[in-house]
């Protein structure tokens, strides 16, 4: 398991700069298209929810594409690793590195958006949150491309990741329990589905040829 | 310990396969030959325990068991070292380093910087570093220039002399012709027996 996860984790981090680097001209865009005079607290938490979720797509789509169904899945079977160890240390990884991308922009964020009030802890917690709740779904998404290499990952994941958009802008403006109820279904339903649907692709991939 | 085949039959999506029969012991090698899309690397999942078999039986599978694929198992970003050291975490046992003597003066070189033929060789050494009791290697010598496919050679021979059961595969017997250890072939476009 461990070998798994320092594999994932290496792929996961490559992954790291160029999915950074993708987020900091769009906050750069998003401040210069900002009217600074009708700025408050939650538009400025939607951009960074906006940004999060827009780098999360490159980590995935990123750290995926170094994987090679011929190489790494086929041999791990060989070795009789079962393919849930598989998806929790992609799970693992991926959630490692969605909270430092998340880490990273809060660092760069209130360069941007200066404030007094700007809740660092809280969206510190809500990012590792958005991020457990995102990694499963993320991680089996990423498996599709390795089916299909023309799979627009872009195209499914945002849509599926709106509930978690709309519960971490709101959450970051105030606690609301129905928001808390949503994202705790999101990841329960989203891990128990991600898990299962992982594991069937995983074994038809190392079927195939 | 004998790996037993009685009739193996398999279904793939553009051909059927089999019967196959094949008994191997320990210290033994078998080869599987035949043409592109014969169905060697098929055969070899069905023996993996991989693939549904449309008829036949396997017995005898032996519990720890290596294989190489088509394509390298290779982290491009790591160096041989780093990839060698992983490998052994992943396979859970001690390696032999003996095996990896050719590799000692290339050990920091990044793997995105081989050849082909290279991270086959690696990739190979590296996984017959490890003692299992059988080995699936698939079309292992591809890539390889002559030099380093009379190492690997002797690497498998090690291994086969060490009591492990190795079932390589091949395009023709002509690419088997002057190994240096004996290995029945099985050719797939006929009926093997």
């Amino acid at each position: 398991m461990l070998a798994l996860v320092l594999k994932d984790w290496s792929n996961a981090k490559n992954s790291f700069y160029p999915s950074l680097l993708l987020g900091l001209p769009l906050i750069l865009l998003l401040s210069f298209l900002d009217n600074r005079t009708n700025s408050n607290l939650l538009h400025q938490n939607q951009f960074y929810w906006l940004i999060y979720f827009y780098s999360s797509i490159s980590v995935f789509y990123r750290s995926f594409g170094f994987e090679h169904r011929f190489h790494n899945f086929h041999i791990y079977r060989s070795l009789d690793i079962a393919p849930w160890k598989v998806f929790a240390s992609q799970c693992l990884a991926h959630f490692g590195i969605c909270i430092l991308i998340g880490l990273a922009y809060l660092i760069f964020i209130p360069i941007f958006w200066p404030t007094e009030n700007w809740p660092i802890f809280e969206l510190l917690a809500l990012t590792a949150a958005i991020a457990a709740c995102q990694t499963p779904l993320g991680c089996l998404l990423g498996l599709l491309l390795q089916f299909e290499r023309e799979f627009l990952f872009a195209l499914f994941f945002l849509p599926i990741m709106t509930p978690l958009l709309l519960a971490a802008s709101q959450l970051s403006e105030d606690f609301y329990p129905s928001w808390v109820y949503i994202l705790s279904a999101f990841f329960l339903a989203g891990s128990f589905v991600s898990a299962l649907v992982f594991q069937f692709f995983f074994d038809e991939l190392t079927q195939s040829q | 310990m004998s790996l037993k085949v009685t009739d193996l039959r398999l279904r793939r999506a553009h051909f059927e396969l089999g019967p196959i029969s094949l008994e191997l012991r320990a210290g033994e090698c078998c080869a599987l030959i035949g043409a592109n899309g014969s169905g060697k690397s098929s055969l070899l999942k069905a023996l993996l325990g991989r693939l549904p078999t449309t008829g036949g039986s396997l017995s005898g599978l032996p519990r720890q068991r290596a294989a190489i694929g088509l394509e390298p198992l290779l982290i491009e970003s790591w160096s041989i070292q780093g990839f060698i050291n992983w490998y052994g975490l992943l396979a859970g046992n001690p390696r032999d380093e003996t095996f990896l003597s050719e590799l000692k003066n290339y050990r920091s070189m990044k793997i995105s910087w081989l050849s082909s033929g290279w991270k086959r060789f690696v990739e190979a050494s590296c996984v017959l570093s490890h003692s299992f009791e059988i080995y699936f290697l698939d079309e292992v010598f591809v890539h390889l220039d002559p030099r380093r496919r009379q190492q690997l050679e002797g690497l498998i021979k090690r291994r086969l002399q060490s009591g492990a059961m190795v079932i390589l595969t091949a395009h023709s017997a002509d690419e088997l012709e002057k190994l240096s250890f004996p290995c029945r072939q099985i050719h797939l476009n006929e009926r093997a027996s």
